[in-house]
């Protein structure tokens, strides 16, 4: 598998999760690859419905992949204004294009400038992925 | 190191429920350190796992008339009747020497759990995504849940005795298609610890035997501890506010469950695939028919392809592997024909693409309509 983290999207470094703004208000957003490799495929997936408010740092879901379940962290705040139905009802698609076809909610962020700063970007991407592949790979998340 | 010890009995399935899932929150803000939870659930409780459809999974109305109370569990796997004999194991923690992956952790829980087992002169290994065996048949289904707070929730449920019958009725089996010669097949691939040893073990010696286990394996002492008045009251939020709520318990889930079979003529006789999968991922397969093949040879194909992705390369890769080590048992069996009828069985689960009404229990394999058991 590839890790490919491209510099025009936002990561939330922790969780890994990524962003991307589509307009001052709308944000995509994803699971990256390393946070899928530590998860295995995706069984189910779920999303706090439509027009909920997440704050950044808390639960905004729940996941069952063949390694564990977990809760998927909001990496902004805002509200959910949509889900992506196919991934919902088919969670192996975000494993198979985490950055195109597999992407998960758009949320409307107001707080995105002030959340945007807890998020790697840019020219920065690339050393903070590389930090993190030696992590996993020590950690054996990844071979 | 010092962690927390609880022991527990005959617990509501709320309770039991929001007790681990708050004080996994609670190790993993550091609010608390690493605890063992050992304990009972009130005979008997149906769970299903995180995101199962409880309608599939249980006979809700058989449930009701023996007065079973029905949960949903913050960790993944198939559906398990939890009562007076079986042990939940539950390890709440955010680390352990260094390692701090599901996996790493997962390895560590289960390898402390066959320790315990061996103290009692069962052999038992870790398999697949959640199983705990003997010998190819099945003595404990694991699980792990990780929360935003950075805590693990590692759970166990360990067969010390398990009324088979009343799990095949509780469970959404067809029972009632079920031969003698069928419950036989599906009682040689579970066991229990009273069974291993064909003794009536107490509960509370398998119980102590594993505190011993855990201690010993992690290098930790163990304090007996009550929970503190905060961690009452968090329980009783989580409780409150999820265990005890429809809406958690009966919530829908948008990924189809689907089924499929299929059936193929091989050297060693016929084979009669039947697979249970949600969405794409394999949750089960039950090769069924009538052919010459070790059992736990054949257990063994099933439980390495428990909650296994159905893409036709990554069977076959998992399955070479297998043959590799069991070449012998499964000679008359080509690795071909398997894959072949397996990747037959899930094209047809997914041509058929509606929702199953086969349930998929934690300690039993898809039967559909008339399976057939192996014959061996």
């Amino acid at each position: 598998m590839s890790y490919h983290f491209p510099e025009h999207l936002f990561f939330d470094k922790k969780h890994h999760v990524w962003c991307l703004p589509e307009s001052d208000l709308l944000i995509r957003i994803g699971i990256d690859p390393l946070g899928l490799a530590s998860l295995g495929d995706l069984a189910y997936l779920s999303l706090n419905p439509n027009g909920s408010e997440v704050i950044q740092g808390q639960p905004m879901g729940m996941l069952e992949a063949a390694k564990m379940t977990g809760e998927l962290i909001a990496p902004v705040g805002g509200k959910i204004v949509e889900r992506n139905q196919v991934v919902l009802q088919d969670p192996y698609q975000v494993n198979r294009e985490p950055y195109g076809a597999g992407w998960l909610a758009v949320l409307e962020s107001e707080s995105w400038n002030e959340d945007s700063k807890q998020l790697v970007t840019g020219q920065d991407v690339d050393a903070w992925s590389q930090e993190e592949l030696k992590r996993y790979r020590e950690q054996g998340w990844i071979d | 190191m010092q962690w927390r010890y609880i022991c527990e009995d005959r617990v509501s399935d709320s309770f039991g429920l929001a007790a681990d899932e708050a004080m996994a929150l609670r190790v993993g803000e550091k609010l608390s350190p690493s605890v063992l939870r050992l304990y009972t659930y009130r005979s008997c409780s149906a769970l299903v796992g995180r995101f199962q459809r409880i309608e599939n999974e249980l006979n809700l109305d058989f449930c009701r008339e023996q007065k079973m109370s029905v949960n949903r569990r913050p960790t993944g796997g198939g559906a398990i009747l939890m009562g007076e004999d079986q042990l939940g194991v539950a390890l709440m923690l955010r680390d352990w020497n260094g390692y701090k992956t599901p996996r790493e952790l997962m390895r560590h829980f289960a390898s402390s759990l066959c320790e315990g087992l061996l103290i009692f002169g069962i052999k038992a290994q870790f398999r697949g995504k959640n199983d705990l065996e003997v010998e190819g048949r099945k003595i404990g289904g694991l699980g792990i849940h990780s929360n935003a707070s950075g805590g693990y929730l590692l759970h166990c449920s360990l067969l010390v005795d398990l009324d088979v019958p009343l799990m095949l009725r509780a469970l959404n089996v067809p029972v009632e298609k079920l031969e003698a010669r069928q419950l036989q097949s599906i009682e040689g691939r579970i066991t229990s610890v009273r069974r291993e040893l064909k003794k009536d073990s107490s509960l509370n010696e398998v119980r102590d035997t594993m505190r011993r286990a855990f201690s010993s394996y992690f290098a930790v002492e163990f304090e007996q501890s009550c929970y503190s008045p905060e961690e009452k009251k968090a329980i009783g939020e989580m409780e409150s506010s999820r265990y005890l709520k429809k809406d958690w318990i009966y919530q829908k889930v948008d990924v189809p469950d689907l089924s499929g079979e299929a059936r193929q003529m091989t050297p060693a006789g016929l084979l009669d695939v039947r697979v249970t999968m949600a969405g794409r991922q394999i949750k089960a397969v039950f090769l069924g028919g009538d052919f010459f093949a070790e059992e736990s040879a054949v257990s063994d194909i099933e439980g390495s392809l428990r909650w296994h992705s159905s893409e036709s390369e990554q069977i076959r890769r998992t399955l070479e592997l297998l043959y590799a080590k069991r070449e012998e048992e499964l000679a008359f069996l080509p690795i071909e024909n398997v894959c072949e009828v397996i990747s037959k069985a899930v094209e047809s689960a997914r041509a058929i693409s509606q929702d199953s009404t086969v349930g998929y229990g934690c300690f039993v394999n898809p039967k559909i309509g008339d399976a057939e058991p192996v014959h061996t």
